[in-house]
């Protein structure tokens, strides 16, 4: 198994149930990850998400951000953003978030959001995104740091659970 | 499921598990020791496994040494969490202490746990005398620690399918 087929074989899963035979679901070791990223950036909400064919889901969240589902549509799409993000309400990157927001029905106000990209570039298989609440501006470069290094950890997690899977299927299909 | 793998998610002790992996410094465990050092605002760090009397770092960040005595760590074992607030007072003869491995006056460390087992320690050390820590950056070395944790037991698990796929090849 090449680690860097991953955002490929995310790519073609379309729904929770083939996520669910890659067992990348939902998981506490994720939502730690998202507590980190929180705790790191001192803000409130934070989600760790893997990009699937026609949206992204959530696998580790931490706090309430205003999205009840776990999923998120396509038009949610961060593949074109640069690496790493830290924008306010506004800017470029925000209408999609906004957008999303709608489709949910939910009040979702944050003032800033920061976007890390997880996997190398052209091969992006997830995001970890933090959420500010508190109008507590942008980040210093030492937090963006400290973010960095969750979004590696998280990177580094996904692809050790994936390969594992994807291997796991492999050897049953040999096994007849 | 190979009888090696399912052995392992039943049967394997933490010790046993390691070992079936025989780990290496990586750049993930690092990335780990470097995040536990900035998270809780100590001056270096490191996570290490034990084996025998020895223990064996497997990610760093500001600790150069690359293996140590277990006693040298000995008040972390078995500890979910420690602090030490004065270490020339709690272990004076620690070579963390006097200069062998490092001149710390504060630590702080989290239990690495294997299938209930302790099989390591993620630590992180100060030169300067820290008199209290928040909870918050206690929750974070337990976290980390767990996260150390299932990046062992994911890569364990990856090499034991990897020596099944290779073994029905070669049949």
């Amino acid at each position: 198994m090449v680690l860097s087929k991953i955002h490929r074989v995310l790519g073609e899963v379309t729904d929770a149930d083939e996520l669910a035979r890659l067992q990348i679901l939902p998981s506490p070791i994720f939502d730690k990850i998202a507590r980190l990223a929180a705790d790191a950036t001192g803000r409130e909400c934070a989600r760790v998400m893997v990009n699937l064919k026609d949206r992204q889901f959530t696998i580790g969240i931490y706090g309430e951000d205003g999205w009840s589902e776990r999923t998120l549509p396509t038009d949610q799409d961060f593949s074109r953003a640069p690496k790493f993000v830290d924008v306010p309400v506004g800017s470029a990157y925000w209408d999609v978030v906004a957008k999303a927001s709608e489709i949910d029905g939910r009040k979702f106000t944050p003032d800033r959001l920061s976007f890390v990209a997880l996997g190398p570039e052209n091969e992006r298989f997830g995001s970890l995104i933090v959420y500010d609440f508190g109008k507590t501006g942008a980040l210093s470069e030492v937090v963006q740091q400290q973010l960095m290094l969750v979004a590696k950890l998280a990177s580094h997690l996904i692809q050790l659970a994936t390969s594992l899977q994807l291997m796991k299927l492999d050897l049953d299909e040999l096994l007849g | 499921m190979s009888h090696s793998l399912r052995n392992l998610l039943l049967h394997a002790t933490g010790q046993e598990v390691l070992r079936s992996v025989d780990l290496e410094k990586s750049e993930a465990f690092d990335c780990i020791a470097e995040l536990a050092v900035l998270s809780t605002d100590f001056d270096a760090g490191f996570l290490a496994i034990f084996d025998g009397d020895e223990a064996t770092v497997i990610g760093s960040h500001g600790f150069e040494k690359d293996v140590f005595t277990k006693t040298a760590s000995s008040r972390a074992l078995n500890r979910q969490i420690l602090f030490l607030a004065d270490m020339d007072k709690a272990a004076p003869n620690s070579p963390f202490v006097d200069g062998r491995l490092a001149r710390a006056k504060t630590g702080l460390s989290a239990g690495l746990m294997l299938k209930d087992e302790f099989v390591g320690v993620l630590a992180v050390f100060s030169e300067r005398r820290l008199a209290t820590i928040a909870a918050e950056q206690s929750q974070i070395m337990i976290d980390l620690a767990e996260i150390a944790g299932e990046m062992i037991r994911s890569k364990a698990s990856l090499k034991l399918l990897l020596g099944d796929l290779f073994s029905l090849a070669n049949r």
